[in-house]
């Protein structure tokens, strides 16, 4: 009973984590129906940088952090202007050409970051208070419990300022309908960076909450970026509710696997998760839309 | 006149073969470094191909190529080290292998929409590089695989292959690039590009989506999978090799050359592979670089080396040989259609378009609410109504675009409300859509051509082994194709034009020449007059005269009252979900709840008179 505990929570503070990647990819893909395989990157960006400000002068850990989290977010915003607003509107294969371009950003992230990070692994400092509680029997760290606390007051931080506020207004407006949105004088391309920044910064925390627990390098973007990935597509790409699901299934799905699978065993894990998901998946996610659907009376189906 | 589609035959093929056995003459001189340097760029080349035609062609993305690679070297380094499969055979074996791979992701993979696709294809990719370290049995572990060179061999033949790999190669490479070429230029090359571009359009013309997505992949796993053989018979296989950054590497490969153009894949593998051995500083900034080049590709030259050279060589070559449109003299004037005799017998419901008590609600809103249609042989039926009244709902239903909540649906009195729309095509219906659609980069004649698919007989499989076959059914179909075009009136000069080259009337009336090259029974027409000046309308409405004179049934939703009433043998108007008059056009035209729905209440009263 304990060690499951511990098994739980463990697998829900990495699922957290999992969780802000993919709302960070969601929130980006649902105005701007691009999901950037360079957000990873975005994230690895704020913790190497973070490391990287450390050993060149003696700021406190926090003014780093927040320095490193600026600089990823102006380069996330300048990867939103280079490499997909450029290219956008074309036809053919041209119209997923952001596909190609963002894995060239990513290529082009990692191995920069190689060049003046190093391509050593490094420890990363913990964010959050440690120690540990006792919970029924089962020992856990409180920063396991804070890591979920932090995620999940982010989440609804975010989601106000989605239902209440005109930012939030505005950004719904764009996703729903750009051109519409455009006439009723909304400053689009202002928005869009508004949005492109909250996705750096979301992803940014993930990569500093996860950092303290794995390691850095110029290469840990990639797992950053699948396990959002995983996450979202459990849940349903564009929808940021069932996401977050996706990414606490993964988390526990993960903890379970890591404490009673063998080891050689686990990394398989994710991949066969949303492989079986897109497989068998698609039935049940057709059964729920429907339910959905039939819950909810549709008031834009006007189509004729 | 050029026909594109058509060219290509052995003749070109021949002149391929040629240069390759001078190229590899020349290039086997070269020492042992360079020739394998070689050899890996067109083994590279070849996944580019087959990553091009599910890709470049179809608009499918693949982030797994690098598994069907490994998932090829593999079985092929197992056949031959531990069943004692020979060399050449072995990789026949592992593209059996790698298709087996390829329908086990294409199958579920492709129900889905692209992106899950590309994101399915990463975590197939994962899972082989996991497992190419784990499984000891078949890949040695992060040791590797070793003495798979061909010279080392037990077999006489294999030995003697070994020597000549490059040839070995070589060949591979060129019997591909010519098998794949020979599909991009049948009908399964258009439809791929119909696909890519627009997958309603494709759907319409009775392009089998899910069919031809499964086909391609699997055809693209197994010229990967072949790939994979020969990439293993270089010598040595280790894991880290077949990461996810190989399969970024082939996607590269692809845009880089060019995608939707196969050869471009070489100039992509020279680039990607065989200027990194010669040129590195550092391997991080070589790889900085490679990912900007891909990055300015897709914003510059989204068609990549071969696509650019590809878009100069057809300007001047139009230049020189097509007439421009603007001074070309109307080849066929259309007799303005007088009132043409309508038909007295009565309809017969075998010989039929019918719809019965359609019903359809979008969430709570009930667009359709018993609909009963029929479109006999040989008659025009008028759909009529306000916006919003159901009309394209209908249409979208009939062509199996939207499913209906409730229906019973007949062609020809076959039931057809559970088949999808390319089905119905092949029973004879064809449809144009509201909004104008037409397969952007292909041209007008290519278009057209497309709508003729299901009138080409050469099957997927065939395609990369007919050569005087798809010749003749290229030149039948473009014949075709242009018989329809001056039937309906285009302009030669616009032929071998893109649609967005054209002007939008030109662009209206080539949509109901591609629905007509179909050969439909049955057509469907959404609002093709909309924003026609006076001389287009003519024109349309002379071309839907004659389709109907030669017993064609059609169904017309139009705005343009004046020309629906003059065309049609009866006319049926929607409102809100419901027909509230049919009848023929004379008596629909008069009756007050028409002119009410249509017009507004101040036409309802009944002195006013109709002059559409």
């Amino acid at each position: 009973m304990a060690t499951l505990i511990e098994v739980l929570v463990s697998g829900l503070a990495l699922g957290a984590i999992y969780a802000l990647v993919g709302l960070s990819l969601n929130v980006v893909y649902i105005t701007t129906r691009v999901v950037s395989f360079a957000q990873g990157d975005i994230g690895m960006l704020v913790v190497a940088g973070t490391l990287w400000l450390g050993d060149h002068g003696g700021r406190p850990l926090a003014v780093d952090l927040v320095l490193a989290l600026a600089g990823a977010a102006v380069v996330a915003v300048l990867v939103d202007l280079i490499a997909v607003r450029a290219i956008r509107g074309g036809v053919g294969v041209a119209a997923y050409g952001w596909i190609v371009s963002t894995l060239g950003v990513s290529i082009v992230i990692q191995n920069s970051t190689a060049m003046w990070f190093g391509t050593e692994s490094r420890g990363f400092p913990h964010v959050l208070p440690t120690g540990t509680i006792e919970l029924f029997g089962a020992v856990i760290p409180t920063e396991r419990l804070l890591t979920v606390a932090v995620v999940a007051a982010l989440i609804l931080l975010l989601a106000l300022a989605v239902a209440k506020t005109q930012w939030g207004r505005v950004a719904r407006a764009l996703a729903d309908n750009q051109p519409i949105a455009a006439a009723c004088g909304v400053p689009t391309n202002w928005i869009r960076t508004s949005v492109v920044l909250v996705g750096a910064a979301l992803v940014g925390v993930a990569a500093m909450l996860s950092a303290p627990q794995t390691f850095v390098n110029a290469y840990i973007g990639t797992s950053l970026l699948l396990n959002g990935m995983v996450a979202i597509v459990l849940g349903g790409l564009g929808n940021v509710r069932a996401g977050l699901v996706g990414g606490l299934v993964l988390g526990v799905a993960n903890a379970i696997a890591g404490r009673y699978l063998d080891s050689t065993l686990v990394p398989y894990v994710p991949f066969v998760l949303l492989l079986v998901w897109l497989i068998f998946g698609a039935d049940v996610r057709g059964k729920l839309a429907s339910a959905r659907a039939a819950r909810r009376r549709d008031p834009v189906g006007v189509t004729a | 006149m050029m026909r594109p589609w058509a060219r290509g035959g052995w003749r070109v093929e021949l002149v391929i073969v040629l240069v390759a056995i001078v190229a590899l003459v020349l290039l086997g001189g070269a020492n042992a470094y360079y020739v394998r340097i070689i050899e890996l760029v067109l083994i590279y080349a070849m996944v580019g191909m087959a990553l091009d035609v599910i890709t470049g062609y179809g608009g499918q993305f693949s982030l797994g190529h690098s598994g069907l690679f490994a998932v090829g070297a593999y079985a092929a380094s197992y056949g031959y080290l531990h069943m004692g499969i020979p060399f050449p055979l072995n990789a026949l074996w592992a593209m059996a292998i790698a298709a087996v791979a390829g329908v086990i992701i294409a199958w579920p993979a492709l129900r889905l929409s692209d992106l899950y696709l590309a994101l399915a294809t990463m975590a197939f990719a994962f899972i082989v590089q996991l497992a190419a370290n784990d499984f000891d049995g078949i890949t040695g572990g992060a040791g590797g695989v070793g003495g798979l060179a061909p010279a080392i061999s037990r077999y006489g033949i294999s030995a003697w292959l070994g020597e000549h790999y490059l040839w070995v190669v070589g060949l591979a490479f060129v019997v591909t690039w010519i098998l794949l070429r020979r599909m991009t230029r049948s009908r399964w090359g258009r439809a791929l590009i119909g696909m890519r571009d627009s997958e309603m359009l494709a759907a319409s013309v009775g392009v089998d989506l899910r069919a031809l997505k499964r086909g391609a992949f699997v055809l693209s796993a197994m010229v990967t999978g072949l790939a994979g053989a020969l990439f293993a018979h270089l010598g040595f296989l280790s894991p880290d090799i077949f990461q996810l950054a190989l399969s970024i590497s082939f996607i590269t490969i692809v845009f880089l050359g060019g995608s939707g153009t196969l050869i471009g894949s070489l100039v992509g593998a020279i680039v990607v592979v065989g200027v990194p051995e010669r040129v590195t500083i550092d391997p991080n900034l070589n790889l900085v670089i490679y990912g900007a080049l891909l990055i300015v590709v897709m914003i510059a030259a989204p068609r990549g080396v071969a696509g650019a050279l590809q878009s100069v060589a057809e300007r001047w070559r139009r230049t020189r040989s097509a007439p421009k449109p603007s001074v070309a003299v109307d080849v066929h004037e259309p007799a303005t259609p007088g009132p043409r005799v309508r038909p007295s017998e009565p309809l017969d419901p075998r010989r039929a378009l019918v719809a019965t008590d359609v019903h359809k609600a979008f969430g709570g809103n009930t667009v359709l609410n018993g609909v009963d249609l029929t479109v006999g042989a040989g008659r025009l039926v008028g759909l009529i109504g306000p916006n919003g009244s159901g009309k394209t709902t209908l249409l979208n239903i009939l062509g199996g675009q939207l499913i209906a909540d409730a229906a019973e649906l007949r062609i020809d009195d076959e039931r057809v409300e559970q088949l999808g729309p390319p089905d119905r095509v092949r029973r004879g219906l064809a449809r144009t859509f509201q909004h104008a659609t037409l397969v952007p980069s292909l041209t007008v004649s290519e278009n057209v051509m497309l709508g003729a698919h299901l009138r080409g007989a050469i099957p997927f499989v065939g395609a990369p082994f007919a050569v005087g076959r798809r010749l003749r059914e290229e030149r039948a179909l473009g014949e075709r194709a242009a018989a329809l075009l001056e039937e309906v009136g285009v302009e030669p000069g616009y032929w071998h034009r893109r649609p967005e080259e054209l002007p939008y009337g030109v662009t209206r009336i080539v949509e109901v020449a591609v629905a007509l090259a179909a050969e439909p029974r049955y057509l469907m027409l959404d609002e093709p007059a909309a924003g026609l000046v006076e001389e287009e309308i003519e024109r349309l409405a002379g071309v839907i005269d004659r389709c109907v004179g030669s017993g064609v049934g059609v169904l017309l939703v139009e705005h343009h009252l004046g020309l629906v009433l003059r065309l049609a043998d009866s006319v049926v108007c929607l409102d809100g979900g419901k027909i509230i008059m049919s009848g023929d056009p004379e008596t629909v035209a008069r009756h007050p709840a028409v002119l009410e729905a249509y017009l507004g209440p101040a036409w309802a009263t009944p002195a006013t008179e109709v002059t559409p």
